[in-house]
């Protein structure tokens, strides 16, 4: 095997034409990697920033009533993580800043798509983009030239002849180009690791590690299968192009058929019919605002009860922040209700996607490469999530304060005092943990295992015909 | 005269076709340690047939095939072992040296050679020294042949196949290679080449046979006869079976 991998590299090391491809998808790679860390950067720069300034603003509001704060409201900023350079996802279409207020739920908005018709139209390359369709590109071309160029040649017989086993000498010629296809990885996780100026922890190491495995396992496949097809075919154009149709129909067709499988069989509500809904149901609760509403009545009755008195003026407390509290709380089970119909949806789709990745093992790899570094939709939607956690933490928070901050009913002038809105916690998020990751993610790794065992059996397969 | 003992290799009653044609009808044949065969026939007489079902690529319907006691079919690696094989164009990497191409080749047959070795075996085989370190894919036709004879060379393979070695030759890279084969055969390689060249088969081999619509018809000795004995011998042979 040694014999075989250094002579495919003497050869190929004077091939001018690997050597100009091979240098140029490596300067890509590199530069595209260089690109993507600087634009990371620049990003978490700018939200940083944003994130200080808002905080500013917030802690130097002076004394204000905590409830006029829930509506003043604060902004949020989607932290970029170390590898959205590696793999930008779904990052590029969905909201990186997000509203957060009383009474309401926003979406995230002002997406990069949303502000750039380059990006909108044709996606960003992105590192992630030339290892899953270029390189496996260019691997199949020199695994079948050099596996056809021994046949067409005759020079196979010679060689088997000499000692040489055809097995050997086509898994010889797969692992080669393989390893062709790692370095190319490796360049560009080296550039990742040596440029981004955040210390590489632990997690962010294991993804990388996992991501090296997943895109080598991937490149193993195409060489095996363009190996396969190239030693067993008798036509050169036959067997070319059966490796062009699956590339065509691994990076085009089968993505965007079983995505739009997936929204035929568990569709997705309309924005405009979401939002009504939402609305619809939001409209059962009360009306923290309004004092009329009868909704209210049954909550007063309960709070006179319990403070032992017979009116609101009576009562020790802001029976507005309690109100305004429940408003809150019922707001936030039509959320739960509305969103949690929505992401069970949206992961129903996930796993459709995922189990018709069978027959397409890059569809598993872009899976596993947006899930690995944090920009799938269901790292998204995890954000999302915990954004509610702490909006709903927020807003609380400043009800309880005008409920039980030392105000009256309806003393709408009342204002709790600086130390008490400095003293309010930020928002820190957390990637996935390797479990949740791991958890989430298995589907594509067993499926692209599954593919390495199927081509290692169908390279053993091969025997020598005249 | 020389004097044979063992056969290196033995064809027995062998039968081989391909679909409806008949490449090979009972074709028997035994060719001893040291002896150059030349099988001599038109194109699609059977030549490249018998060449690889030697070499193991190929199964006989029928009969047997020994190559130095060995089936090649059957135990194809042990076979291999002791054979060597010459095509009609040494295909060599032409982007590796003649030095390279012959050091790969034979580290395949598990042979380990010095860059003396290296040498010395291509300069045996008639090779130019300048012409070493060139890429192959400058060579002429004769040199790769001379490359591929310095493989086997190397490979000290006792049973060298060859497939019209010396098709497209001029005379004098043609003559060289006459004296190469001759020089294997010296040092104890058994010889089977299948060639459509009359002459150049006469001046190669010990023996000869006509093979011709995939039956041998008749073997000479190639010393007791002239040049052109063997063209009416090999014309008349071929007349009487039309």
């Amino acid at each position: 095997m040694k014999t075989i991998l250094l002579n495919e590299w003497r050869i190929v090391s004077r091939n001018r034409w690997f050597l100009f491809l091979g240098i140029s998808l490596a300067s890509m790679l590199a530069l595209s990697s260089y690109l993507g860390i600087q634009e990371t950067k620049s990003l978490s720069n700018l939200e940083r920033e944003a994130s200080a300034h808002i905080r500013e603003q917030w802690d130097n509001q002076g004394a204000a009533n905590p409830h006029g704060a829930a509506h003043y409201g604060t902004y949020l900023f989607k932290p970029t993580s170390s590898l959205t350079g590696f793999d930008e996802g779904v990052n590029g279409v969905v909201g990186k800043t997000i509203y957060l207020e009383g009474h309401s739920q926003n979406d995230a908005q002002y997406s990069e798509a949303s502000q750039s018709v380059m990006a909108t139209r044709f996606g960003k390359l992105r590192p992630s983009l030339i290892l899953q369709l270029i390189v496996p590109l260019f691997l199949i071309f020199m695994v079948f030239s050099t596996v056809r160029q021994e046949r067409e040649s005759d020079r196979i017989r010679l060689l088997i002849i000499q000692g040489g086993d055809y097995q050997g000498i086509i898994s010889g010629k797969i692992i080669f180009y393989w390893l062709a296809g790692t370095v190319f990885l490796g360049i560009s996780l080296l550039v990742q690791v040596l440029m981004d100026t955040t210390p590489l922890d632990s997690g962010t190491f294991l993804r990388m590690l996992m991501l090296f495995v997943g895109y080598s396992a991937f490149y193993y496949i195409i060489c095996s299968l363009t190996a396969f097809f190239g030693a067993n075919l008798r036509k050169t154009g036959t067997a070319l192009s059966i490796m062009m149709a699956v590339w065509i129909i691994w990076g085009v067709f089968l993505p965007r058929i079983t995505g739009n499988l997936a929204e035929q069989f568990y569709e997705l509500p309309t924005r405009s019919e979401f939002s009504a809904q939402m609305k619809e149901d939001r409209s059962a609760g009360v009306d923290g605002h309004n004092a009329e509403d009868d909704k209210i009545e049954a909550i007063k009755d309960s709070v006179l009860r319990q403070y032992q008195v017979a009116s609101v003026e009576e009562l020790p407390i802001n029976f507005d922040g309690i109100l305004m509290q429940t408003d809150e709380e019922f707001g936030n089970k039509v959320w739960d209700k509305h969103f949690g119909n929505l992401y069970q949806v949206m992961d129903r789709q996930k796993t459709f996607v995922q189990a018709s990745s069978i027959p397409n093992p890059l569809q598993s790899l872009q899976s596993l490469s947006m899930g690995l570094s944090g920009t799938d939709q269901k790292s998204h939607t995890d954000f999302m999530l915990k954004v509610e956690d702490y909006r709903r933490q927020f807003i609380k928070s400043l009800n309880d304060k005008h409920a039980f901050g030392g105000s009256k009913t309806g003393d709408w002038e009342w204002e709790a005092d600086q130390e008490f809105f400095r003293s309010m916690q930020d928002f820190s998020y957390q990637n996935r943990s390797m479990d949740e990751l791991i958890g989430a993610t298995w589907p594509d790794v067993a499926i692209l295992l599954g593919w390495v065992v199927g081509c290692f059996f169908l390279i053993k397969s091969i025997r020598f015909q005249l | 005269m020389q004097h044979y003992c063992i056969n290196m290799i033995s064809i027995q009653q062998v039968n081989k076709s391909f679909k409806d044609k008949i490449a090979l009808d009972l074709l028997s044949l035994e060719i001893p340690e040291g002896e150059i065969f030349a099988l001599l026939g038109p194109n699609g007489a059977g030549k490249t047939t018998t060449i690889n079902l030697l070499l193991g690529f190929l199964k006989p319907d029928s009969g047997q095939i020994l190559v130095k006691g060995v089936d090649p079919f059957r135990d194809s690696s042990e076979a291999r072992k002791s054979i060597a094989y010459i095509p009609e164009n040494v295909n060599l990497y032409p982007h590796l040296s003649g030095i390279e191409n012959l050091n790969y080749f034979s580290q395949l047959a598990g042979i380990d050679l010095s860059n003396t070795e290296l040498e010395h075996y291509l300069s045996e085989c008639g090779l130019q020294k300048e012409a070493f370190s060139k890429h192959t894919g400058s060579y002429s036709k004769g040199m790769r042949q001379k490359v591929g004879i310095a493989i086997a060379y190397a490979k000290k393979a006792s049973v060298i196949l060859m497939d019209e070695p010396a098709s497209g030759l001029d005379p004098v890279a043609s003559k060289e290679l006459s004296q190469l084969i001759r020089k294997l055969a010296a040092e104890g390689s058994t010889i089977l080449m299948a060639s459509h060249d009359l002459f150049r088969v006469k001046e190669t081999a010990h023996r000869i046979g006509i093979l011709y619509q995939g039956t041998l018809l008749q073997t000479i000795q190639a010393d007791a006869v002239t040049a052109n004995d063997l063209e009416e011998i090999y014309l008349e042979t071929v007349s009487q079976t039309l």
